[in-house]
């Protein structure tokens, strides 16, 4: 097994190299190419958010990085290991670092379960410790995503859906993981409860030396809180960057109607935006050359012609556009 | 001055003896896009069913509604199916369920319009295809036979706007409509609904969890906390400067309104349950400013502008979104 590739001279906990998952569908041959060729890093303590409309191949890909979904194509690596190429048990046992908390909170929990049994079953299949350091290592846990012990013996039906889902990162965390993937999670909370799982986040981060990946479709959740910021967009990434730079001035014009889509708490006579015409192609049959082609303004031949290349344009930020140009440095835009 | 398109007064709705809401009052404007905001379980929904005779069965109404000078009846499901559809439309969160899957999106205009309107099929058919093409459906003659399932969820969303307007109401309900939608679309029927009201003087009340995507659309919001309004303000004095510490806090728990990687504002504390409301104000076991005054229940006030259910409004100053 090679080793991985270097960024900063340090190894990064996930290198993603050209990873594809795809699904044969069954009819005449057609194949689902839910991730087609994405490559990117994540560094060891970094919150990294991946963006993307219903349909973009977010979700599979959050599900392919802890291996939850077999590759169609491409490398994955976690620090130096290429964990597909483990023997199942060892890759079983190597699961463990990598975990996922998902969008629902209340499927996620066995109803008929009290919340310790659900916190306490990853340690005991795991087999870690006796039932005391088990008993402890849970109710430390508990108090971590700031919830009373006294919910031990409860069921879920018996919490709200923001302290379900303090519950499910919790038994994410319970194993300790050195990367945790966060599929929508906060999107079916409402805004007061959000913040505080927001909040909750961004402190287990720190005092676990943790890795995010944080998946949403929601584009200020993820610009509060991520270091770099990726663009999916039907199963290929369109934009990788700094967060602070990617949300200032976006590179590639689907980030940038993202951008424009979001509502704005504006103070003047309301003005219609340039929303984005129609609705994302399906990812069975994807657009010739650019994907996103068909819902730009400004594409012509060559973008039908030829697929764009990940070009980094300024340190750290990529795009694949034809037409991307550099950002201008930050104190030349403020001076004119 | 003209009198409102809808006043209502002291509604409220009771499940058996638990009272779910309590003591709505609001008047919607001619032409008017109101906003009403709040968390799940606050009874904003209630209030748009109510104000469609929808409640489920056991459900009781309270108080008065008048549209148009009329009062809406309490129970009367022969009146209301008058009223329904041509008077007051709405629209739902999730376009598959609310659209019948056996039937063509053609055929549910057809059937909306000919019971409001004495129409040849040949005749409703034709508004039916202009009604699509009105709420931008490309190929409005194709997709007049087109089943639910065969269309995106932005085109449902269009042709359950198209089935809500096609009879030309004077008042809109919206229930969550963009919801279930990706942002991109979730704009696209932001200014499809704000073309149409525009355009045909359809006055909207627009229920949402997302205060952004409300302020974005509305000329006025009103806030729900546990059943009751909270506070009834233009949009702009209600971003600039809150009178309720409810909507400052759900302003200063927007990630997006934040310093990037700072602390968010989350309320402490949760919504209370029906049933088991606090006395005297609502929201004071969550307030930061709570007093003795908070003991007992304050009166949305004052009679007429920017309106509060705070004892404190005036007193405390609340830092807004912009």
């Amino acid at each position: 097994m090679r080793s991985g590739p270097l960024v900063d001279g340090v190894l990064p906990i996930l290198a993603a190299e050209n990873v594809a998952v795809h699904f044969p569908l069954g009819r005449r041959g057609e194949t689902l190419k839910a991730v087609d060729g994405v490559s990117f890093t994540v560094a060891r303590g970094e919150i990294f958010g991946l963006i993307g409309e219903s349909g973009s191949g977010k979700s599979t890909l959050g599900r392919a990085v802890v291996c939850i979904q077999r590759l169609s194509g491409g490398i994955l690596r976690h620090d130096e290991l290429e964990p597909f190429r483990l023997p199942r048990l060892a890759l079983r046992r190597h699961r463990r670092r990598f975990q996922m908390v998902f969008q629902d909170p209340h499927a996620a929990l066995n109803p008929r379960r009290t919340i310790g049994a659900s916190l306490r079953e990853p340690l005991d299949i795991a087999g870690e410790g006796t039932p005391a350091t088990r008993a402890a290592r849970v109710a430390s846990l508990l108090d971590a995503v700031e919830l009373p012990v006294s919910l031990l013996r409860s069921h879920p039906h018996e919490l709200s859906g923001g302290q379900k889902q303090r519950v499910n990162i919790a038994r994410a965390l319970v194993l300790a993981p050195t990367l945790l993937v966060c599929d929508e999670i906060v999107s079916a909370l409402d805004p007061s409860v959000q913040a505080g799982i927001l909040n909750l986040l961004v402190d287990l981060q720190r005092q676990f030396n943790l890795s995010l990946i944080f998946i949403t479709h929601d584009l200020g959740v993820v610009g509060h809180i991520s270091d770099r910021i990726a663009v999916m967009y039907l199963g290929r990434l369109m934009e990788l960057g700094p967060a602070e730079a990617l949300m200032a001035a976006p590179l590639h014009p689907y980030t940038a109607a993202l951008l424009a889509a979001e509502p704005r708490l504006a103070t003047s006579a309301r003005s219609r935006r340039q929303a984005l015409a129609g609705e994302m192609p399906s990812p069975v049959a994807p657009p010739s050359g650019c994907r996103f082609r068909t819902r730009c303004s400004k594409a012509d031949a060559r973008c039908a012609a030829e697929p764009p290349a990940w070009r980094e344009l300024a340190p750290g930020h990529f795009v694949a556009c034809h037409y991307a140009k550099s950002p201008q440095p930050l104190a030349a835009t403020k001076e004119g | 001055m003209t009198p409102p398109l809808l006043s209502v007064a002291g509604l409220g709705v009771r499940l058996g003896p638990v009272a779910l809401t309590r003591d709505i009052t609001f008047d919607i404007a001619s032409g008017e896009r109101v906003g009403l905001i709040g968390e799940s379980g606050c009874g904003k929904s209630i209030t748009g069913l109510a104000l469609l005779g929808l409640l489920p069965s056991g459900a009781r109404r309270e108080g008065r509604a008048l549209f148009d000078g009329r009062d809406l009846p309490a129970r009367d499901e022969a009146a209301w199916r008058r009223i329904r559809g041509r008077d007051i439309a709405m629209v739902f969160q999730e376009p598959m369920t609310a659209l019948d899957p056996v039937f063509t999106v053609g055929e549910q205009i057809v059937e909306t319009l000919r019971s409001h309107q004495r129409l040849s099929r040949r005749a409703a058919r034709e508004q039916a295809v202009e009604m699509l093409d009105k709420v931008g459906i490309p190929a409005p003659m194709q997709r007049f036979s087109a089943y639910p399932h065969e269309l995106s969820g932005g085109m449902r969303q269009r042709a359950l706007i198209a089935i809500a307007l096609c009879c030309a109401p004077r008042l809109l309900i919206a229930d969550e409509p963009t919801t279930a939608l990706d942002v991109t679309v979730q704009a696209q029927i932001l200014d499809l609904l704000f073309d149409l009201a525009e355009r045909n003087g359809t006055a909207l009340l627009f229920i949402s969890h997302d205060l952004g995507v409300v302020a974005d659309l509305c000329t006025r919001i009103l806030t729900m906390y546990a059943g009751e309004i909270v506070e009834d303000a233009p949009t702009e004095a209600l971003l600039r400067r809150p009178r309720h510490p409810y909507s400052a806090g759900l302003m200063h728990a927007m990630p997006r309104l934040a310093p990037r990687k700072s602390r968010l504002a989350a309320i402490p504390g949760r919504v209370p349950q029906p049933g088991a409301m606090p006395q005297g104000c609502r929201f004071a076991p969550r307030c930061d400013f709570r007093t003795t005054a908070c003991a007992l229940p304050p009166p949305l006030a004052p009679a007429r502008g920017h309106k509060a259910r705070c004892a404190r409004q005036g007193e405390i100053v609340l830092s807004g979104a912009i």
